[in-house]
Order: C-alpha cells, then sequence, then structure tokens
C-alpha cells in the first residue's frame, strides 16, 4: 500500500520536477528579443552535438588531437553552448544586460574590468553543489557577448583548457 | 395400527428386523396415537424425531456484500487526496501574472542557429571555450590577487 501511495505522489511531482530541469538558459530568459536581432550573431550547439563529437574522427587545420582531447573532455557534460554577440553600440548593451540579471537565480562568480576597457562578469546558477550554468557577460568598446554553458559545469576543467590549448 | 402390533414392531426395530415400510408405519403410529401406549412412550421422542427434524427449515441465506479489494479502495482514496491536494494548491498558487520575467520571456527557438556540422561546431567550442577559459583564468588571478591585499592590509 506504502508503496502505491509512494508511486502516486511521485507520478503527482514528477511533472513539476520535469519543469525545474527544463527552465530556460540566461540568454533565453533574459535576452530572448537579441536571439532574432540582426544587430547580434546567435550561435547554439546543442547536446545532441556533443554526443555526436565524441564519436567523430577530425581532421581539423590548427588543431591537434590534444586539443579536440580537450575541449572533448570539457563539453563532455555538457547540455547546451549558446552565444549572441554584437558590434553594435557594445557598452551600451552591456549596461543594459547587467541589470537585467536577477541576483537571486543567478550568483555573481567575479567581475573584472582591464585597463583596456574590457569588463567580465561571470555568473553561475547552481543546484546544490553542481554549477548547472556558467552565463558570462562580456563589454567592450568593440563587441559585446553573452555566453551561456548548461550542463555540468567543471570550473576547474575550464582553467585547465587554457593550457592544453595555448 | 393398534398398541401391541406397534409394541412388536419397537422390538424388531430394536433387533434390526424391520422393514421401511415397517418403520415408516411405526412412525405413523407414534405420530398419530393418542395416546401411545404406556410401556412405548420412552420410544416417542425417538420416533418424533423426523418429523421434528423435517420441520426444521434453513434460515435464509446471506447474501454476501460484494466489496471491492482493498487495494483499489486505496487506489480511489489517493487519487482523490491527490485531487484535493492539487486542487488546494492551485487555489492559493499565484496567478501567473506574478511572475513577470516568465511571462517576458517566451519560448526561444535557437534552431535557426544551431551548427550542425561536427567540425564547424569543434572549431566553434574551440574558440569560445578558449575565450571562456581566458576570463575564467584572469577573473579568479584577479580576484586571489585582491584577497591577498585584503590579506597584508588584515595582518
Amino acid at each position: 500500500m506504502k508503496y502505491l501511495i509512494a508511486l502516486l505522489l511521485l507520478l503527482f511531482l514528477a511533472p513539476a520536477s520535469a519543469q525545474k530541469k527544463a527552465a530556460a538558459d540566461a540568454i533565453s530568459s533574459y535576452f530572448g528579443e537579441y536571439v532574432d536581432d540582426e544587430r547580434f550573431t546567435a550561435v547554439y550547439v546543442s547536446g545532441k552535438m556533443f554526443a555526436l563529437l565524441e564519436d567523430a574522427q577530425f581532421d581539423l587545420d590548427g588543431m591537434d588531437e590534444k586539443e579536440i582531447a580537450a575541449v572533448l573532455e570539457v563539453v563532455k557534460d555538457l547540455q547546451a553552448v549558446r552565444v549572441l554577440h554584437t558590434e553594435t553600440t557594445p557598452l551600451t548593451f552591456y549596461r543594459q544586460a547587467k541589470d537585467r540579471i536577477r541576483t537571486d537565480a543567478y550568483e555573481l562568480l567575479f567581475k573584472v574590468r582591464t585597463q583596456d576597457g574590457q569588463n567580465v562578469e561571470a555568473f553561475i546558477q547552481d543546484e546544490g553543489a553542481t554549477i548547472r550554468e556558467l552565463f558570462l557577460l562580456v563589454g567592450a568598446t568593440d563587441g559585446f557577448a553573452m555566453l551561456s554553458f548548461v550542463g555540468e559545469i567543471d570550473l576547474s576543467k575550464l582553467g585547465q583548457l587554457q593550457k592544453a590549448l595555448e | 395400527m393398534n398398541h401391541e402390533r406397534a409394541t412388536a414392531l419397537v422390538e424388531r426395530y430394536f433387533a434390526g428386523e424391520t422393514t421401511l415400510a415397517e418403520e415408516a408405519a411405526l412412525k405413523d403410529y407414534f405420530r398419530t396415537a393418542d395416546p401411545v401406549a404406556e410401556e412405548l412412550k420412552p420410544y416417542a421422542p425417538l420416533f418424533g424425531y423426523w418429523e421434528r427434524e423435517a420441520r426444521i427449515t434453513a434460515p435464509p441465506a446471506r447474501r454476501r456484500r460484494r466489496r471491492l479489494p482493498r487495494v483499489l479502495l486505496a487506489l480511489a482514496a489517493a487519487l482523490l487526496l491527490l485531487l484535493v491536494v492539487r486542487g488546494v494548491h492551485r487555489m492559493y498558487a499565484p496567478p501567473l501574472s506574478d511572475f513577470p520575467v516568465a511571462e517576458r520571456a517566451p519560448a526561444v527557438d535557437w534552431s535557426r542557429h544551431e551548427i550542425k556540422d561536427e567540425e564547424e561546431a569543434m572549431r566553434f567550442l574551440r574558440t569560445v571555450l578558449n575565450t571562456t577559459s581566458q576570463h575564467m583564468t584572469r577573473g579568479t588571478a584577479i580576484t586571489l590577487r585582491e584577497l591577498r591585499k585584503a590579506d597584508q592590509i588584515l595582518h
């Protein structure tokens, strides 16, 4: 009997948890109108592509096996990568974007402003100990970009990637 | 049947020598004789037994109430409970308009911008991950530097 009730409760609660998991990424949530804006370049790589990459054989100019392996190591736990980029009034877009991020949903990881006028803000959205999304806002005089990585993010792997790609 | 004949039949009855017809006659005697011969009175209950028993009728059979299996009843109860809980939850849930962000964000169709070619995807990921990695490294380095400064001030 108790198993029956537990099963019913599970069925009852399942749609709610499924909705939570299907929550939109930061770009879709706050900047959806820019995706089809002609001033922006939008690029999307889906989880399906990451699965295909694992089995693919590459013969790319400028990329050796070590670099490919390093990229695959990072993307193997990702579900999607989304990028929006524009060179039109980048600093205006950057300022507007900063005000839209809801701090109760995203936690500011760091904020950097360099002497050459480049601004970077990194946000994370976590579920317990797991980072579910890494979201970067990059604003400079020559461009504005938003980068969203959804999946199980391992920040240490991202840090190590730079060494492999150098 | 007279008393003498009845007495003789009773003796034969206990000797096991009576026929079925004689036994039926004996039963008839004890039922109808009034009075029964004095020496045969002790046997009257024995031969009256069949008549008494024949009058006994079985009580009307009790109809067994058909009951649903307990599992089905529990299932129905659980479903009812869930419906009630869901109804109450919906009654007190705030309307969607209380979530302006959710309403403001319509479904975005990213399929138009999706990279379908594996090599192109790999080149794109290399570039974008490299940029991100640089930013992350720089951000962490600056954070650590600021923390060291703060540490020096405190000590």
